[in-house]
């Protein structure tokens, strides 16, 4: 026998796993710290990435003084500077990443919920139909 | 106004039906534009500067996802851009490169706004998509507008100096390389369009979430006004032959747009009419919930049609279903 209600209650939930809920059950999948742990790490390697383009773009606007200066200059303490400059961006960026990610993975959880509410509705159905 | 709000339930239903139809139209014709408006600005690669290419290339984009139309319209620029210069397209790219690392991994959603601000730029109608992002996006927006500046501002410097990058040397690569980094960083236009947009984004996200009435009519001519003071102020300051009267009438013809926008397009919810199939012990089901229309005629007695149901994540739908027993 078909069951109406039960058909409605099926329909939203599988509207919802195809739309807004695909992207809240790919994170759910994960515990919260490897989430956010995972996000944190592809943002330092993007974040690492920018950085090296900036200073290739730099070097090759002062290439001429560059390649002159590099004799003279000391390289021990421009690459500290430039360390210093990227740890403190990539960290930067690492916090402003572990904020968001983690908002996100909270509010994803809470749109779970209510799909688990629904998959509780479904499964008392069938309690139902069994007795 | 009844009209009109009876307009905006025929869009609603029509949308309903025919949304598998009308979002690829949507999109093709976006992206159409978008290539010709690049096309005409850039064009110095004769092979991809014809209608053939970017109708195949629109064709494409009308039923991939939205991103890839932005992917195509940065390919269409470096492409343009190499033609001109290397220099020029290696630029371009790494800027392209760090906007899409830093920023677009957060929000791949608002890369529209990249696409449509530089659009709106060419368009003369620069204050509609600040305005918009400001209604519907959140105060992160101001950085995807204020990405859809920098690269709007990026073709209109190479355009203009065209003839400069010409009459450079070919084998000198960094004095060519040097000549756009410094055009870029030095523009005062792109830095004041930059700061307004980002103001008005602000502003509109802030003013429309008082609680006031009319607080999104507010909104807009709040935002519009900073986005005209900023603009004029830097120019005055900086000199930067920004058009007074340009500025100002396409502020109101942007707010114009926007109103328009924010009445059939913002604060109507387009549900779309859902195709799931599922499966339980018994059956198989393949479903096209349709939503419920809510006001139909301007009669004088609305009649309520919509019935509450509990815990609902979609709004009231009439489910038609078709059933096929399991074998």
């Amino acid at each position: 026998m078909l069951n109406e209600e039960k058909i409605k209650l099926m329909t939203r939930m599988a509207a919802y796993e195809e739309n807004e809920g695909k992207r809240s059950m790919q994170i759910g999948n994960y515990f919260r710290s490897d989430y956010i742990g995972l996000q944190v790490m592809k943002s330092v390697i993007s974040a690492t990435v920018a950085f090296a383009i900036v200073i290739a773009m730099y070097i090759f606007y002062d290439f001429e003084s560059v390649m002159k200066e590099i004799y003279q200059v000391d390289l021990l303490a421009t690459g500290k500077q430039i360390l210093i400059a990227y740890v403190v961006f990539v960290g930067i960026y690492a916090v402003i990443t572990y904020v968001i990610y983690a908002y996100r993975y909270s509010k994803a959880r809470k749109s779970l919920r209510k799909y688990y509410t629904h998959l509780t509705e479904l499964s008392q159905f069938y309690d139902e139909i069994r007795r | 106004m009844t009209n009109l709000l009876v307009m905006k339930e025929c869009l609603k239903s029509i949308y309903g039906k025919y949304e598998v139809y009308i979002t690829p139209l949507g999109k093709f014709f976006l992206s159409l534009i978008t290539f010709i408006l690049i096309n005409g600005k850039l064009g110095y690669m004769t092979k991809i500067n014809s209608l053939a290419v970017v109708l195949i290339a629109a064709l494409l984009c009308s039923f991939l996802p939205m991103n890839f139309m932005v992917v195509m319209a940065a390919l269409f620029i470096l492409l343009h851009l190499y033609a001109l210069s290397l220099e020029c397209a290696v630029v371009a790219l790494a800027i392209f490169l760090i906007m899409f690392l830093l920023y677009f991994r957060f929000a791949p959603r608002d890369t529209v706004a990249v696409l449509l601000t530089p659009l709106c730029c060419m368009l003369k109608v620069p204050f509609v998509v600040p305005l918009s992002m400001g209604l519907v996006g959140t105060p992160s927006s101001a950085v995807s507008v204020g990405c859809g500046v920098m690269i709007y501002s990026i073709m209109q410097y190479i355009s203009e100096s065209v003839t400069t990058l010409n009459t450079m040397d070919a084998e000198n690569a960094v004095q060519k390389y040097r000549y756009v980094v410094d055009g870029l960083l030095n523009n005062k236009t792109m830095l004041i369009t930059l700061v307004a947009f980002a103001a008005v984004v602000l502003v509109v996200y802030f003013v429309r979430r008082l609680r006031v009435d009319h607080a999104w009519t507010i909104a807009m001519v709040a935002g519009a006004l900073v986005g005209v003071i900023i603009l004029l102020t830097g120019d005055l300051k900086y000199d930067t032959n920004i058009s007074i009267i340009q500025t100002l009438v396409g502020a109101v013809i942007s707010l114009a747009i926007v109103k328009v926008l924010e009445f059939f397009v913002f604060n109507v919810d387009y549900s779309r009419t859902e195709y799931v199939q599922f499966e339980d012990d018994e059956y198989y089901y393949y479903v096209k919930a349709v939503p419920k229309i809510t006001v139909a005629k301007p009669a004088k007695t609305v009649k309520q049609i919509t019935s509450k149901r509990r815990g609902s994540t979609l709004p009231p739908h009439a489910v038609n279903t078709t059933v096929k027993r399991k074998k």
